[in-house]
């Protein structure tokens, strides 16, 4: 089993590498793949160089770390909240980030400098993340989910009212576009905003595991087997806030990328079996190769039409969806 | 007295409306023995269960491990010293019972291969009977294999001591019968076997002591031998009827 988990495992990491390298050197205009990595790697100023690393490296990286991070979270939240109908967008955190940042582009901050997107998108997603522990504070499960589902009606209304609001058709179009999810046109410095809250958040979650997998049997089982649920260092505390620092990230440099985090636990059960624990990282490869490949997929299109990623990735996961309910009316057939 | 494992001084617990689940209920559980929680429907048993395994904050009063309060223990060190087995089993993932099994590692930090490979976790799934079922699938079991497995998980943490609630309920007559007379085989070993029973026969024939719970207060902490038809009717409410020369069921039972 555990040899399994492991060949499993590398063929996901070999794919991802085979995925990482094909970014970088696949695109509209035609790079020479040894000279504009050896020109980007020297720091050597040519165009090749510049279209391999200032252009296509952001948007590897970024796929990697938005597509990793939502695989990780369902896992995650799919495993604690014992439900496999959980989703990073259930606690309302990527609500919040969408949020702010649709406030920068209503109050025009972002044409004094696009960094003020994805920063307006953080703080969004910060303050609903204290918002939504404040919210939870000593309660269960039932309390977080209500709390969370609450936080993104909130914010789903709120963007709702601030389209509303929105003075010119052009502004309106731009920020439903960013609402939809997309990595083009991303810089290093989206990766760089991005990447602290995507290490801590991943660290957090991946410290959860164990928990994770004792909390299958209930939660007095888990209590039992030394597993500390509520309080500040809790397992909830710890999940809310893994799940909420590392997708808000995410989500404000981004935009919303739906069904990836739904969908990846999804895939890799029948592969790598039900255990919480064993499923973390591999939610974290396959939810980086998946939305690496739709961002090829979307790269691929660009010249007959632009699609946004996050149509792309909704699109591949509704048929994940009819496949397992397929099978779940077999199993209940027989 | 030699061999006090766990104890419980003064214990109270209400509910939010102030309703009374324990009052001021003080027992003592020692080691080698088999110890009876009975008592009818409501009557605190499952609540003074969890509050000895220290899943429940007490309004009033202190549970002891092994002479050490039990808020003083880290949750490792309760997790490895107190196993437990709840009431109700869980819709279990499709794991299988060896997987679930090897959850009862989980105290001892090791990781999920080594934990399926500990002898505990196979010595576990052998003494609940369900050796054959080792590689199947935990959500196809029955109620009764649940139960069992449930079981086996709490007996893989090889804990000094195993608070189990209603662990034979769900099970038929014969597996009842092994399964009490694993937990005598534990007590021998010098473990403590807390359990919450209803069928009073089994309690009688295989435990060392009752304690008879009513209306959140503790009755009395008696021998099998001493359980007569007055405390039954005092406790339960319902009047036993011994006919002469009738074959008991607990003579069918003994196998």
């Amino acid at each position: 089993m555990k040899n399994f988990s492991l060949l499993f495992n590398s063929v996901l990491c070999g794919v991802l590498g085979f995925l990482f390298i094909i970014s970088l050197l696949w695109g509209e205009s035609t790079v020479h793949s040894v000279s504009a990595l050896t020109d980007w790697l020297m720091g050597k100023p040519s165009i090749e160089g510049v279209i391999v690393g200032k252009l296509r490296l952001p948007r590897t990286l970024l796929a990697i770390m938005v597509g990793g991070t939502l695989g990780l979270s369902g896992a995650v939240l799919q495993g604690y909240l014992r439900n496999p109908l959980a989703d990073p967008g259930l606690l309302g955190v990527s609500g919040g980030a969408a949020l702010g940042a649709v406030c920068v582009f209503y109050t025009g901050l972002f044409q004094i400098s696009a960094l003020l997107l994805p920063l307006g998108g953080l703080i969004g997603a910060g303050l609903s993340a204290v918002l939504l522990l404040g919210l939870v504070g000593q309660g269960g499960v039932l309390v977080l989910i209500v709390a969370g589902t609450a936080l993104s009606v909130f914010t789903t209304a709120l963007t709702a009212l601030v389209l509303n609001l929105v003075p010119s058709p052009y502004a309106m179009f731009e920020i439903l576009h960013w609402l939809m999810g997309s990595l083009s046109d991303r810089t290093m410095t989206d990766v760089w905003l991005a990447l602290p809250g995507v290490c801590l958040g991943g660290a957090i979650m991946a410290s959860c595991g164990s928990a994770l997998d004792a909390l299958t049997m209930g939660e007095d089982v888990a209590v039992s087997l030394g597993f500390r649920l509520g309080g500040v260092f809790g397992v909830q505390r710890r999940v809310v806030l893994g799940v909420a620092v590392a997708v808000g990230s995410c989500v404000a440099v981004s935009g919303a990328i739906g069904f990836v985090g739904l969908m990846v636990p999804h895939m890799l059960r029948p592969f790598v079996g039900y255990r919480p624990s064993r499923l973390l990282l591999p939610s974290f490869l396959m939810g980086a190769v998946l939305l690496l490949g739709a961002d090829l997929g979307v790269r691929m299109l660009a010249h007959r039409a632009e699609i946004q990623l996050g149509v792309i990735t909704v699109l591949l996961g509704v048929p994940v969806f009819f496949y397992r309910l397929l099978l779940y009316k077999q199993r209940t057939m027989f | 007295m030699v061999g006090l494992m766990l104890h419980a001084e003064s214990l109270s617990v209400y509910t939010e409306a102030k309703r009374s689940l324990l009052k001021q209920v003080s027992v003592s559980f020692f080691a080698g023995q088999v110890t009876a929680l009975i008592g009818p429907n409501g009557a605190g048993k499952t609540t003074l269960l969890r509050a000895l395994a220290g899943l429940l904050a007490c309004h009033s009063g202190s549970v002891f491990v092994q002479g050490q309060v039990i808020e003083h223990l880290s949750l490792t060190q309760r997790a490895r010293q107190i196993a437990y087995v709840p009431q109700e089993t869980p819709f279990f993932p499709p794991m299988t019972v060896c997987e679930i099994t090897s959850l009862g590692r989980l105290p001892y930090g090791e990781n999920a291969r080594r934990a399926l490979a500990h002898p505990a976790v196979h010595k576990a799934i052998d003494m609940t009977g369900l050796s054959a079922l080792a590689d199947q699938n935990a959500s196809h079991l029955s109620g009764g294999e649940r139960a069992r497995l449930m079981l086996a998980r709490a007996l893989a943490v090889e804990a000094p001591l195993l608070l189990a609630d209603e662990p034979i309920a769900a099970l038929d007559p014969a597996h009842a019968i092994a399964i009490m007379a694993l937990f005598r085989s534990l007590a021998a070993q010098g473990r403590c076997v807390v359990v919450v029973i209803h069928d009073l026969l089994l309690a009688t024939r295989f435990c060392d002591r009752l304690v008879l719970l009513k209306e959140g207060t503790l009755v009395q902490s008696i021998a099998p031998a001493d359980l007569n038809d007055t405390l039954i009717a005092d406790t339960y409410g319902v009047t036993t009827q011994r006919v002469e020369g009738a074959v008991l069921p607990w003579d069918i039972l003994t196998s």
